[in-house]
């Protein structure tokens, strides 16, 4: 399959794992098939955020160019860079991405158990606001097909913005103290 | 005095207290002045993050003086509040965990009363008329103590539970636990107000969806 004649050059992809470590996940980012998937959809450079958690080994012949960190007190800049942000379920995360309107793949911790990741990312498919996956290994399912993969992320495009908020918690707040 | 009088003098405090009781749950919890006293719990693990984003709405002309509690060892959360405000005028309390991760359970009983303690000396000091909290450990004394004051009729004070982005198809423990003792609990997701299947689970009145506002 060729790019898509609309993809734009030098798209970047931004990686998190939150403040502790997610070491599954990025062990499923270094596939080299899953990184030439990516060149392929036309991202070429990808900053990691690796938390506690060792930083990936990137694999010989690696067709984008990548950059580790451990922390960032740059969160909103890095998300606000990428055109697409692939990183863990949390809710901060999920939240900073939507602010930015950015194609998000949120990917579930199955080793954290009894914290309604899995509910939450369902409601995100349910929305089409980003593409949720319950596992790395579902992560890896995913990413593996290109063209399965390209779909889900224009779809994930097409129906961003809708649904978006109606009333301000300001005014429902002010309801709620009785001065409206 | 006769005893029977004793009995009914007893009786009538007691019908009065109820009474009081019933009055500031209904409707009197209500603030009236313009200008709402407002005070929020801090929690890590999102808590704060999500309480921020709540408040990056709130109108803080009409909601002042504002006041935060957060836990004694959550330095993260109070750095976070404090850039949020910048250089307005708020103040910060902070209050000892009832349970660290880890503690043991008995020490965990001293911990808790102290908690508890210092929880309602924070709420006396500050009297707000409006109480806002996300479902952090560390605000359900908080909760106790505001409703413990406005039932004996100290201050008024509307208790607001917005319950998390992350609960989607369930109210959490806090929340429910927390259910008798505030006036609103407010769900970012139609799916996290309870669905009565039966009538012993009929969802409280107090229950409200109010729509993605983070």
């Amino acid at each position: 399959m060729s790019p898509s004649p609309c993809a734009t050059p030098h798209m970047h992809i931004f990686v998190s794992v939150g403040t502790t470590r997610f070491d599954a996940m990025l062990e499923v980012l270094q596939d080299p098939q899953i990184l030439a998937n990516l060149k392929e959809l036309g991202y070429d450079t990808m900053t990691i955020q690796h938390g506690k958690g060792d930083p990936m080994e990137v694999p010989e012949g690696c067709p984008l160019s990548i950059q580790q960190i451990s922390m960032t007190s740059q969160f909103e800049r890095e998300v606000s860079a990428a055109d697409l942000v692939i990183s863990h379920a949390g809710a901060g995360t999920i939240l900073e991405v939507r602010d930015h309107s950015k194609k998000h793949i949120v990917v579930c911790n199955p080793s954290l158990m009894n914290n309604h990741q899995l509910e939450l990312v369902d409601a995100l498919n349910k929305e089409h606001t980003a593409i949720g996956v319950a596992s790395p290994e579902e992560l890896r399912e995913l990413m593996s097909g290109l063209g399965n993969l390209a779909l889900r992320i224009q779809l994930m495009s097409r129906v961003r913005g809708e649904g978006s908020k109606v009333r301000s918690f300001g005014t429902i707040l002010m309801h709620e103290a009785g001065l409206i | 005095m006769s005893s029977g009088t004793w009995f009914w003098l007893l009786v009538c405090g007691m019908v009065l207290f109820l009474l009081r009781v019933l009055m500031v749950s209904v409707q009197g919890a209500k603030p009236r002045t313009a200008r709402i006293r407002l005070m929020c719990v801090l929690g890590s693990g999102g808590h704060t993050t999500e309480m921020i984003r709540l408040l990056r709405q709130v109108d803080k002309a009409r909601f002042t003086p504002r006041s935060y509690v957060a836990a004694r060892d959550d330095p993260m959360s109070v750095s976070k509040i404090r850039s949020f405000e910048g250089l307005e005028d708020m103040k910060v309390h902070l209050v000892t965990r009832a349970r660290h991760v880890g503690q043991p359970y008995y020490t965990a009983l001293f911990t808790s009363l102290w908690c508890c303690m210092e929880s309602v000396v924070v709420v006396w000091r500050e009297k707000p008329a409006m109480l806002l909290v996300n479902g952090p450990g560390t605000c359900v004394p908080v909760v106790l103590a505001c409703w413990v004051f406005r039932t004996l009729g100290f201050f008024r004070c509307r208790i607001v539970y917005v319950e998390s982005f992350c609960r989607v198809r369930s109210l959490s423990l806090s929340a429910r636990m927390l259910m008798p003792f505030v006036d609103r609990v407010m769900t970012l997701w139609k799916t996290t107000v309870p669905d009565a299947p039966s009538r012993a689970s009929q969802p409280s009145a107090k229950v409200q969806y109010i729509g993605p506002v983070l």
